[in-house]
């Protein structure tokens, strides 16, 4: 007995020192990290050389940048893109609308062209209960959305927006209280014109649906073939081709006419003569209004973008801001800055604000609109109203990683700008990685 | 019997002599690896500086294909007007394919060589991957042996408008 103590102790012994050991001296890993290395200093390469070549702007929105990725990547090296803070270049717009509406809201606003780059507004029908995955929810017309309230909720809390185009006739509910810091007060009074309301600095909530209206350009229609263009007061030009179509706004039509790539005429005094001419990317005057011209495509359509300030008509027959009949709203908790629209009645004192038609929430994604479809035909200037709504309130991430699984990868950001029709910042990004 | 060692002396000699074994045939196996790896990382450094003055540095002067090949101090393809990163000059790739032939001659390699203070031999090409031309291509002429060579690819902007690549083994 006396010589098995000392070996069971030299066994444990062993067993400790073992243990031990490989604490102490664990097998030997060199990790250089070269591959990872590579990869970040790959990603700076590229996105810095496309960069000098002038082409990030077109592999974010406009070319597939596979391409060029292929001729420079290893054959087993996986890459994606992603782009945040701008709008995508295909807005999904889950409506909670009719299909009548849906083909209205495409014929209008469908197609957008901003910076040179297309951006297509594609409508989908949707219900509360289940929304499809998309950029924005668009409800157009009343409800009840207490139901809906939670869904809603984790609808803007994934980056996308909600904007509802409804009057009230009943006090406004707790959701939408809670989702669009709206609230029903008082009445409404006459009003004699509403007025987009420029935001004190960038930081206001309101900035970007400023920015948007003020420079997004709003694609016209020249849909009529004419055989020349009748003019006063201007030389008859020579056109290889010419097509009219209106330009409408504040109750009255402004014919124009499509001369060629850089000429378009206007009849400002409806008298079916062209007595303006405006060449491409010219600012000019409409009614007293500032416009610029921004495109001219193909005959097809031209896109006019509106510059401060424009004030919307809004009177006793033609209501596009206020509704006599139905309830007041106004911002909850009287944040006035969170209104873009207001309908204002000019006194002897000085103007009076007695109405609001755009009211955007804390974070700016949710905003309530009121709904001029129910008295009115939608002239031009609300249809980009309506667009440039749309662009604010929609996610601006798109996330393109089509792999499941990579042993490496690394996304590089890249911040680009442009500043054709208006000045947009965005982080471009790149990702490169391995499979295996 | 007092001169005699117990059974617990010699097992605790066995034990001390085992570890002393094993730590140093652990080192033992160690040593090549990590002296492997040091030399590694130091042909990786230079692989990426190398690549960084070529691509990035103007040289010395700036305008060093103006100059006459003894007043080259150091040479750099980044164009010197505009002084961007990952933007080449196609003067200056020019002036180097006059300066050191493409593919280089063996004098034409010494010349870079020296004017990049490289110790280690290198081989690079540039290519135009727009027109898919090598536009310069320079290696040593003699046959060497290499135990450790490392790779490194840069792409880059020339100044034409077109993009190519940098392909760099240095061993």
């Amino acid at each position: 007995m006396k010589a098995q103590i000392p070996m069971i102790e030299t066994i444990i012994s062993i067993i400790i020192l073992l243990i031990v050991f490989s604490v102490f001296f664990p097998g030997f890993i060199y990790q250089s990290k070269w591959s990872e290395a590579q990869i970040l200093l790959k990603s700076r390469d590229i996105l810095v050389t496309l960069d000098r070549l002038k082409k990030i702007w077109n592999y974010s929105f406009v070319e597939d940048i596979s391409n060029f990725l292929n001729t420079v990547l290893d054959p087993n090296m996986l890459f994606w893109t992603e782009t945040e803070g701008t709008f995508k270049s295909r807005i999904v717009v889950a409506c909670n609308c009719t299909l009548g509406q849906i083909s209205n809201l495409t014929r209008w606003i469908g197609k957008l062209k901003l910076n040179g780059r297309e951006i297509s507004l594609d409508f989908v029908q949707a219900n509360l209960e289940n929304i499809p995955s998309s950029d924005v929810l668009l409800i157009f017309g009343y409800k009840n959305l207490d139901p809906y309230k939670n869904s809603l909720l984790d609808y803007l809390k994934k980056g996308n927006g909600i904007i509802e185009i409804a009057d009230f006739t009943s006090s406004v509910e707790n959701a939408q209280k809670e989702i669009f810091g709206i609230v029903d007060s008082g009445s409404w009074g006459s009003v004699d014109y509403d007025r987009t309301i420029k935001p004190l600095n960038a930081s206001n909530i309101t900035y970007q649906l400023y920015k948007i209206f003020y420079h997004l350009p709003l694609l016209l229609k020249s849909p009529t073939k004419e055989n020349s263009i009748p003019t006063e007061g201007l030389a008859s030009p020579t056109c290889p081709n010419v097509t009219s179509g209106n330009f409408t706004f504040n109750q009255t039509a402004k014919k124009f006419w499509v001369c060629n790539s850089t000429h378009v005429y206007f009849d400002t005094n409806q008298n079916s003569l062209a007595d303006l001419l405006v060449k491409l990317n010219e600012d000019f005057t409409l009614q007293g209004y500032k416009f610029h011209l921004n495109y001219i495509n193909n005959y097809t359509d031209i896109g006019i973008s509106f510059r401060p300030f424009y004030n919307f008509t809004d009177t006793d027959t033609f209501q596009f801001c206020r509704e006599p009949s139905k309830k007041r709203i106004v911002p909850l908790n009287n944040e006035n800055e969170r209104a873009f629209l207001y309908g204002i009645k000019q006194t002897g004192w000085g103007e009076d604000i007695r109405s609001f038609c755009a009211i955007l929430n804390a974070s700016g994604k949710a905003i309530w609109f009121t709904d001029p479809t129910d008295t009115i035909s939608l002239e031009d200037d609300h249809k980009l109203l309506l667009a440039s709504l749309i662009l604010t309130a929609s996610s601006k991430k798109s996330l393109q990683l089509p792999y499941a699984s990579l042993r490496i990868g690394y996304l590089t950001p890249y911040i680009n700008v442009k500043n054709e029709d208006m000045f947009e910042v965005y982080k471009f990004s790149l990702g490169l990685g391995y499979p295996y | 019997m007092k001169a005699q060692f117990s059974l617990d002396y010699y097992v605790a000699l066995i034990f001390f002599v085992l570890f002393i074994t094993y730590i140093f045939f652990r080192v033992a196996s160690f040593s090549p690896l990590y002296t492997k790896e040091i030399n590694t990382q130091r042909i990786r450094a230079e692989a990426f500086q190398i690549s960084e003055i070529l691509i990035n540095d103007v040289g010395e002067p700036a305008r060093w294909y103006q100059v006459s090949q003894t007043e080259i101090k150091r040479i750099g393809l980044s164009n010197e007007s505009l002084n961007y990163t990952n933007f080449l000059s196609t003067k200056k790739i020019s002036a180097l394919n006059s300066l050191i032939g493409n593919p280089c001659t063996q004098s034409g390699y010494e010349k870079i060589k020296s004017w990049l203070s490289i110790e280690d031999d290198f081989a690079f090409t540039l290519i135009n991957k727009t027109s898919g031309t090598t536009i310069l291509s320079c290696k040593p002429q003699q046959k060497v042996a290499r135990e450790l060579v490392v790779n490194i690819s840069r792409i880059v902007a020339f100044d034409s408008g077109d993009y190519g690549i940098l392909n760099l083994e240095v061993w």
